[in-house]
Parts: C-alpha cells; sequence; structure tokens
C-alpha cells in the first residue's frame, strides 16, 4: 500500500497537481510573510539587546530562551482569545484567515530570530564597534556596522525562522481551520489527509516538505560556514 | 589644554587599573605614553578617545567636561581618534574603510575622494585602494588604519603601539607620518609605545606608566638610594649592591637613617672608558656599567647605561662624535658633584 502510495504521489508531483500547487503557494505565502515581519522586529531588537547594556538583560535573554520552547498550541490558544468573536479584536474578523496565522506564526519566531540574531552580533569582535565610534559613527551607524559584519549569521537566523513556520501545524490549524484553498498549509493538509485515511497528497506535500527543509539547512550550514570563515 | 585629568580612576572587576589624581595634555604637542604591558597606557588611551568612561575623576576636553550620557559625545568624539595596537578592518576594501569616518560625517563625495587619495598616499598604500582590507598582512593594516585616522583630519590623534609588528623600514615612515600630522595639521598626538628610542626621538613630552600611576622617577634619571659615611670619612650613594657612588660631602639636613631620593642631572654627566681619560677629566667620581642603547632625540644624544640602575647621559653631538661609545661597551659614568641634586 506504501509504495502504492508512494507511486501515486509520484505521479502527483509530476503532474503539479493544481489542489497541491494551491496548498504550497498558501504555506509559502504565509510563512515568508511572518518570516519577514519577524525579521523587521526581531533583528533590531537583537541588535539593540546585544550591543547595549542595561538593567534586566540577563532576564530579558532568559525570558527570550524560555519563549524559544514556547508550543505552538499555546500561541495558537492566546492568541485565539484574541481574535476570536468575543476577543479584543474580535471585531477584525481575523479567526480562520491567513492573518491570523501569520500573527501567531510571528509570535512564535520573533524570539527564534531576536536570539539567534543576538549570538550572531555576540560573535562579532569588539573592536569593530569600537573602530566605528572612534572613527565619529553615532550609536545607529555603530549598529549599521555591526549588523553588515555579522550578516551570515542574521540571515542564519532568518532562515532558521522560516524553517520553524513551514513545517509548523498547531497554529495554521488552530488559527487557519484549514480551509481549502484559503488556510490550507502543507502541514494542516497533510493531518487532514492522515484522518481521511488517503496518504498519496500527504506523501507528496511530505516530499516538498523534506524539499524545502533539506534547502533550508543546506543554506543554514553554506552560512554557518561563512560565519566560520571555512572554504565552502 | 587639550586635555585636563582630575582624580581619575578606572577599575575593572574591583581593581584599580588606572589612577591619575592630575594629568594634562597641551595641544599641538606629540606625547609618548610609556609603561611596561598592564601599566595602563591602552586604558588611558581608550578614556583619551571617550570610548570608555573612568570609574571617577573628571576628563576635560579642550576645557569642556565631557559628559557620556549627552548627544554632544559624538560631536566631541569626531574630534578625536584612535588606532588600536591591533587595528580591525571593516569587510570590504581599503578605500571603503578609510572612506568611513567621512561618510559618517557625510562629506560629499568629492571631498571624500580628495581625502582618501591623500591618506592614503601618506602612509603608501595608494595602489591597496581597490584590494580587499581583510587580507591586508599586519603592517599594510596598521597603515591603512593610519591612513583612515588621518583622513579625518583630527584635533587629537591617538595611537596605541603605532610601530609593533611592523617592519623597522616602515616603523621610520610610521614615526614620519606622525610627526608630519604633527607639525602640519597641528594634530596632538598621543602614542604608547614600549620603544624608549621612539619616544625619545619624536616625542616633545614622555609620560611613564606603572601600575596605572605616572611615574616621574624614570623620566628625569631620578633614583630612591641609601646614603653612608664610611669609617675613613667618606661619603657614598648607594644606588644597588654593587652600584655605590663616592662623593663629596652630603649638604646639612640630609638624613643617612632612611630612603633618599636623588637625581642626576643627564646633561651634566660624562662618559670615560676604563683606564684612560681620553674624555672627561677623570677627577671625579664615576660609576661602571655598559652601554645599553644610544638614541637621538632634541635635546641631543642619549646614552643609556646600566649601572645596576638605568642612567640617561646626554650628550652633545660634538661629544658623541669624538667619543664614538658604542652598545654594549664597558664604560664609566662620570659624576661631577654639581650634578646630584637631592630630593628636599
Amino acid at each position: 500500500m506504501i509504495l502504492d502510495s508512494l507511486h501515486s504521489a509520484f505521479l502527483l508531483l509530476v503532474s503539479w497537481d493544481a489542489e497541491m500547487i494551491e496548498i504550497v503557494a498558501v504555506s509559502l505565502r504565509v510563512s515568508c510573510a511572518s518570516t519577514l515581519v519577524a525579521a523587521l522586529v526581531g533583528v533590531p531588537s537583537g541588535v539593540v539587546i546585544a550591543l547595549n547594556r542595561f538593567p534586566g538583560k540577563r532576564l530579558c535573554l532568559t525570558v527570550l530562551n524560555t519563549l524559544l520552547a514556547l508550543p505552538t498550541v499555546v500561541i495558537g490558544l492566546l492568541v485565539y482569545s484574541f481574535i476570536s468573536r468575543r476577543g479584543v479584536f474580535g471585531p477584525l474578523e481575523l479567526l480562520y484567515t491567513q492573518k491570523a496565522i501569520i500573527i501567531g506564526q510571528v509570535i512564535l519566531i520573533i524570539p527564534v530570530v531576536t536570539t539567534l540574531t543576538i549570538a550572531a552580533i555576540s560573535r562579532i569582535d569588539r573592536r569593530y564597534r569600537r573602530t566605528a565610534l572612534t572613527l565619529g559613527a553615532t550609536s545607529v551607524q555603530m549598529g549599521w556596522v555591526i549588523l553588515k559584519e555579522a550578516r551570515f549569521g542574521v540571515m542564519a537566523a532568518v532562515i532558521a525562522a522560516f524553517g520553524r513556520v513551514i513545517a509548523e501545524v498547531g497554529i495554521s490549524m488552530m488559527l487557519g481551520g484549514n480551509a481549502k484553498g484559503f488556510t490550507r498549509t502543507m502541514t494542516t493538509a497533510m493531518a487532514l489527509e492522515y484522518d481521511k485515511g488517503e496518504f498519496v497528497l500527504a506523501i507528496a506535500l511530505g516530499a516538498i516538505l523534506l524539499t524545502f527543509a533539506f534547502s533550508i539547512n543546506l543554506m543554514f550550514h553554506f552560512l554557518q560556514g561563512r560565519i566560520r570563515g571555512d572554504d565552502v | 589644554m587639550m586635555f585636563e585629568l582630575h582624580n581619575l580612576t578606572r577599575q575593572y572587576g574591583g581593581n584599580t587599573v588606572l589612577s591619575l589624581p592630575r594629568l594634562s595634555f597641551s595641544a599641538r604637542k606629540i606625547y609618548a605614553l610609556r609603561g611596561a604591558n598592564g601599566a595602563g597606557k591602552s586604558t588611558l588611551l581608550n578614556l583619551l578617545a571617550l570610548l570608555d568612561r573612568p570609574s571617577a575623576g573628571t576628563i576635560r576636553f579642550r576645557g569642556e567636561p565631557v559628559v557620556y550620557e549627552s548627544a554632544a559625545l559624538t560631536r566631541m568624539r569626531r574630534r578625536i581618534v584612535l588606532v588600536d595596537q591591533n587595528p580591525i578592518m571593516f569587510t570590504g576594501t581599503v578605500w571603503s574603510n578609510v572612506e568611513y569616518g567621512l561618510k559618517v560625517r557625510k562629506l560629499s563625495a568629492k571631498q571624500r575622494e580628495l581625502r582618501v587619495t591623500g591618506a592614503l598616499e601618506r602612509v603608501d598604500m595608494r595602489a591597496f585602494a581597490t584590494a580587499d582590507a581583510r587580507t591586508l598582512s599586519g603592517g599594510e593594516g596598521k597603515r591603512v588604519a593610519l591612513a583612515r585616522a588621518l583622513a579625518l583630519d583630527p584635533e587629537v590623534l591617538l595611537c596605541d603601539e603605532p610601530t609593533a609588528n611592523v617592519d623597522r623600514e616602515h616603523q621610520e615612515a610610521m614615526l614620519k607620518i606622525l610627526v608630519h600630522a604633527n607639525e602640519l595639521n597641528h594634530t596632538t598626538i598621543i602614542f604608547a609605545t614600549h620603544d624608549i628610542s621612539h619616544s625619545n626621538r619624536i616625542a616633545h613630552e614622555t609620560v611613564v606608566l606603572q601600575h596605572g600611576r605616572v611615574n616621574t622617577d624614570r623620566q628625569l634619571n631620578w633614583y630612591g638610594v641609601h646614603l653612608r659615611k664610611t669609617e675613613g670619612g667618606s661619603h657614598q650613594i648607594v644606588f644597588a649592591e654593587n652600584a655605590v657612588l663616592e662623593t663629596g660631602p652630603f649638604p646639612a639636613g640630609i638624613s643617612y637613617t632612611r630612603g633618599q631620593r636623588v637625581h642626576l642631572s643627564p646633561h651634566l654627566l660624562s662618559l670615560q672608558r676604563p683606564g684612560w681619560a681620553e674624555y672627561g677629566n677623570g677627577k671625579h667620581p664615576n660609576l661602571p656599567g655598559t652601554i645599553t642603547g644610544i638614541q637621538a632625540d632634541k635635546a641631543g644624544i642619549r646614552v643609556v647605561v646600566d649601572v645596576a640602575v638605568s642612567i640617561d647621559v646626554l650628550l652633545s653631538s660634538q661629544e658623541y662624535e669624538s667619543f664614538r661609545p658604542s652598545v654594549g661597551e664597558r664604560i664609566l659614568v662620570e659624576v661631577p658633584p654639581d650634578a646630584v641634586i637631592f630630593d628636599p
């Protein structure tokens, strides 16, 4: 049965099945949007936290590290409580939309982007900071210099975050509702097909997801190599 | 005054690494900071560059107190540049590195081009303009770092060991660049060095640091000694166990029982070769030793003699030409009575 399913999944892949393409497109659209928003928030936050000394910094880092382990269902529940009909943002009618998934995923990966950016910035030689300042840079200009020097590490942070959201299922299911052609992502579609006992589409989507995961890891390791200065 | 430091201390983890009750640096001069590793030279340079803040005390720059929280700090910092001992290059070309400080000051492209070209030519690195800055050797990197600072035409140029890890030919070039910047642009230069010859040659003043404090002894041939009167009635100044100077009667009020500080005036001392009195009159008491260094500086030719303690003897050019001392030579340092000054 497995072999038959694999064969059918292969045919589905090479035939560019319309439903499958739509699911992949929704997944990519939602994941790219949430990664972009998280990068816009997480990277500057990471730079500011890494470069400044302030009271409670250690606590802030501990909280961020704790948030890395936040289960997707907890985020799903939390966001649901705000955007459900009776929630504070109920009138905005966000529940079971792609925007709802994006909000949940952004909350999921902001700690990922921030902590990995902090780590990337902290690895940068302190002399860069001193050199930029003595050459007349303002704090913002100095931060930009450091970000430029840490670019491979920061890009790796963003890629890791994308890898996290493309493969998550809890938030997409709870906040998106798995509506066909609208909020159905690769992972929610796979869960549904499994429930139905039909593995063909699930296996085909699984193959695509694995290909994404492989590509992301490949990029991640390439960038890690650049950070260490390896010849890649 | 360019800098005035008052009751300044810097502590790291409870350890005081710098303690300067009062120190000032005049404008348009070249200062050398000398001292062993850990003496506080780099800490002082970081404080003067306004990259670090003192644990206590104040710094005034051009009469204005430095306030670290203010937006004015960047404006003040833009008048001072520090060149690190091991400078780091930003990702990019040599040109973009030298241009960086000009860009943050929002100079026009035309001005930037003129300044970068000029600065690279001054350090003889024009040919490397398009090279990847991170592929430069240590010496080349130092020259580019100096160009990066000179392009900004700062009021104060701070250099941490500018000639360390640089070959002899380029050491000379680096020193000439510093002197040139001082003479032509009136840049105040403060540089840390281990090399006594460099400080003596180009510095107008030398500040010697020891364990985070200014040490005035080494600057001026000052020594902590013991005085004694022998049974035969002669008077002796004991610099060390085997460095004893027979001298005339001590001035009134000098104590024999506790330590005393004496100064030997470098320009009143003279040299004599053991066994013959070709130079000097041979009538004065002397201390035998070995020549450990000879440097030309603004005051004349400085001969450093190790007599168990290090004594600087200052010769005129004529005296040097006629005597021709050489490093490693055994020598007698002749000390006439008027060369000895007792700390009151």
